[in-house]
């Protein structure tokens, strides 16, 4: 097998597990979701921990990241991803006093991060217990869906996918969404809103 | 370092068990990694005393852009190496790096020694000196998953640790590093067990605000780009270094049974082909690297009838299959996984080992050696005796196996053989047998490794280099790769990071640097290394090359050497001429050049 053959044998999606493809028909703004299909080719690299914590979370630390790799005891393990899993009428924004987290169309929430108060309240009522918490500026770490660490990983085992949920979230679905907000006029500070990926 | 104009030293005490700490604004022109670790190392060796006094420091530093762009993820560790009583240093990946990095301490200075097994708890608010004794005299392995379990902060911490063979003070003892990677040559293993220090945990917990969030983004971007879509790292994402095997066996570069032959006629069954055909189930990367280049096999054995198996994972490359299989005249991919499972779990440096292994085979062969010696018969491409030699070279079970855990100018000393122990400058040689430049590399190179200057390489430049060409090359490839081991890449990724990609990389994070300035440094670097070599006692000798290496014909031929001497003396001539001529830095005349530092606490 040549080396080139080996580099190839990467990037195509012949073997190994179903990795979800854009279906041709796909609208192509319709929002899109986290998933992370392929974790048995991952390397842990942590290309996608540092992507979130530079371009969301401004910080070189892979702590001010929303996607966590972990191992299941060391490196002889499997990686694991910890990420959201963009729940249709999230519990985390539910438990949201200050509106910071509403319901985002497709699954997920947007983060209205001037508003957070820091009282943890979706940290405690995220079922799957991957929201975080910045110490230092008192605010919750949590994935909005942007797909930057989709796009930093080499092996392609994370992927932004149309939710399968999504049909729910419509008007007349099991889970109509509440409260869909148009991006935030102050969301040019750095600070604040942070965009929604797609 | 990040975000600041100091280095922060942490100064950890074992025998005492006290801790102090510097903010060393005049080492923040040695950028990190190996310049700050080299200044640190001077300051604290102790010349006359022997490399494992309680009173010899161990340096860890932290690269300047460790975890910071992509594939740059070493920690040099600097000590006096228990193994040629000079200038130890090694690097290593992993986690370390990155847990070092969010540690907040950009170096550490290890001194002393403890009263009993101890292990190091290393945060940003301090050390913990915890007990050891519990995971004393457990392998590597076993020590770790023990402490995965008493540590907190999965994922963020790093967990390095030495084997029984460290413990033993065996001189060529490793440190593991998470897994599958090692401080592996010169021995820092010995050192760290000489001073009681069974395992180092370092707690990853602070973070780093990015300053210019643009230019650093577009920065990592490219670089990103660059590494996992182009050609320069293609090697590395296939089947990596094991890749050489063939191709070193086909132009016989590649050292066979004891380098009595430069190609190996079962070279194919342990290539990287075959190894990634038959036994390759995963890759792992060093955390912040996307290529991913290490190779995990699965070792699989029956231990029973009927069909009772075991397996493990075993990392391969292509130091170890030379240095246990072609080395050894072993031939089958599971020999080698055999081997390397058993330096993993001892803690041993797995090229000295298969080096050390094929001279005993040989000398057995030659009679200068008997069973009386050995234990057990030790023959090339015989497996079960190179495992029990092993065995026995970890315990040093007699007088033989405990003069070839110093190595093999101190085992030659007392059994002969000197004329084909395949070391070069005291220390084990790598799996290349090239040419003049590749033997010169290795003896000049302040480490005495192949990954000094890349000798191996120079020698397959076409059209060749002539002598002073050469010669030129090793010095500039030498001091180029001094100020890449202060960045701390890999050098795997030598050929992304050139040096205007280095200078964007350092400006988009505020750490500016001209190309003056980072000449100045590599060739400061490579003075202090001189001067602490000599100060230990070394001295450039061209006997320092076995008389086997100038026998066996190499990729260039059978080389002489009286022509091998004639070129050291040139490298010498040239060298000397340049430390005369060290060049300022323009508009720094803040640099210091030795004396005593201005310390800020």
């Amino acid at each position: 097998m040549g080396e080139e053959g080996s580099k190839n044998k990467i990037v195509t999606k012949e073997e190994g597990p179903a990795v979800a493809q854009k279906k041709e028909g796909d609208k192509k703004r319709r929002p899109r979701v986290l998933m992370a299909p392929g974790m048995n080719r991952c390397i842990a690299c942590y290309s996608c921990m540092l992507a979130c914590a530079r371009m969301v979370y401004r910080s070189y630390s892979i702590h001010k990241s929303a996607i966590k790799i972990l191992t299941r005891g060391g490196y002889t393990s499997k990686f694991v991803a910890n990420i959201c899993r963009a729940c249709i009428d999230p519990p985390c924004a539910r438990a949201c006093c200050v509106k910071a987290l509403v319901p985002r169309e497709g699954g997920g929430i947007r983060y209205h991060r001037d508003r957070c108060i820091g009282c943890r309240k979706c940290a405690e009522a995220c079922v799957v217990q991957v929201i975080d918490f910045d110490e230092e500026e008192k605010k919750a770490i949590i994935c909005i869906q942007c797909g930057n660490c989709a796009s930093f990983c080499p092996h392609e085992c994370l992927t932004m996918e149309i939710s399968p949920h999504a049909e729910m979230n419509k008007p007349g679905g099991a889970f109509p969404t509440k409260e869909l907000e148009s991006p935030s006029p102050e969301r040019r500070n750095p600070n604040d809103l942070i965009h929604d990926g797609n | 370092m990040l975000n600041k104009d100091y280095i922060r030293v942490l100064y950890i005490n074992v025998t005492d068990q006290t801790v102090r700490f510097e903010n060393r604004k005049d080492l923040y022109h040695y950028l990190g990694g190996l310049g700050v670790g080299i200044k640190l190392f001077e300051e604290n060796m102790k010349a006359d005393l022997p490399p494992l006094h309680p009173e010899q420091p161990v340096v860890f530093a932290n690269g300047a852009l460790n975890f910071i762009y992509p594939v740059i993820t070493k920690v040099p560790a600097l000590f006096v190496s228990p193994l040629t009583g000079e200038l130890g240093e090694s690097y290593a990946g992993l986690r370390f790096g990155m847990a070092m990095r969010f540690s907040g301490w950009d170096a550490i200075v290890i001194t002393g020694k403890a009263d009993g097994p101890i292990y190091l708890s290393i945060k940003a608010q301090g050390v913990d000196f915890k007990n050891g004794i519990g995971i004393w005299g457990l392998s590597s392995e076993e020590s770790a998953r023990i402490l995965r379990d008493l540590e907190e902060g999965t994922g963020k911490r790093s967990i390095v640790r030495i084997g029984t063979a460290g413990e033993r003070q065996v001189a060529f003892a490793n440190v593991v590093v998470d897994t599958f990677r090692h401080w592996g040559r010169l021995g820092l293993g010995a050192v760290l067990g000489s001073k009681y220090i069974k395992a180092i945990v370092v707690h990853g917990t602070e973070s780093y605000p990015i300053i210019n969030k643009s230019a650093y983004a577009k920065v990592y971007r490219n670089m990103y780009h660059k590494i996992n879509d182009t050609e320069v790292m293609l090697k590395y994402h296939g089947l990596g270094t094991a890749g050489n095997v063939i191709p070193l066996s086909e132009i016989g570069g590649l050292p066979t049974k004891n380098c009595q032959s430069g190609s190996f006629e079962e070279a194919e069954n342990i290539s990287g082909e075959a190894f990634a055909e038959h036994n390759l189930i995963r890759k792992i990367a060093c955390s912040g690297c996307p290529i991913g280049c290490i190779h995990i096999a699965l070792h699989r054995r029956q231990f029973a009838e009927p069909y009772e198996y075991e397996s493990v994972h075993i990392s391969y490359d292509h130091e170890l299959v030379y240095a246990f299989g072609s080395m050894l005249g072993l031939g089958k991919r599971e020999d080698i996984l055999g081997l390397i499972e058993r330096v993993e779990l001892d803690g041993l440096d797995a090229i000295t080992s298969g080096v050390v292994l094929a001279w005993t085979a040989e000398a057995y062969e030659k009679g200068l050696i008997s069973e009386k010696e050995t234990l057990t018969e030790v023959r090339f491409g015989d497996f079960k005796g190179f495992n029990e030699v092993l065995g026995h070279l970890c315990n040093g079970t007699n007088e033989f196996y405990r003069a070839l855990g110093k190595g093999l100018p101190h085992v030659t000393a007392k059994y002969g053989g000197q004329e084909f122990a395949c070391a070069i400058g005291g220390l084990e040689m790598a799996g290349y047998h090239t040419g003049y430049g590749n033997l010169l590399g290795q003896l000049v190179g302040a480490r005495h490794s192949h990954l000094d200057n890349a000798g191996y390489a120079l020698d397959q430049q076409r059209p060749p280099l002539d002598d002073e060409e050469l010669v030129k090359a090793l010095l500039a490839e030498e001091k180029e790769r001094n100020v890449l081991n202060c960045l701390t890449i890999c050098l795997f990724s030598r050929k992304a990071y050139d040096r205007n990609s280095v200078r964007e990389c350092l400006a988009a994070v505020g750490m500016e640097r001209s190309d003056e300035e980072l000449d100045w440094l590599g060739e400061e670097i490579h003075q202090i290394k001189w001067r602490v070599k000599e100060a230990l006692g070394y001295k450039l000798d061209g006997k320092d090359v076995p008389e086997r290496l100038f026998d066996t014909p190499s990729f260039r031929g059978k080389l002489d050497r009286k022509r091998f001497e004639k070129i050291l003396a040139l490298w010498q001539k040239i060298d000397r001429e340049n430390r005369g001529g060290h060049r300022p830095v323009p508009d720094r005349e803040d640099l210091p050049s030795g004396g005593s530092p201005r310390i800020d606490v």
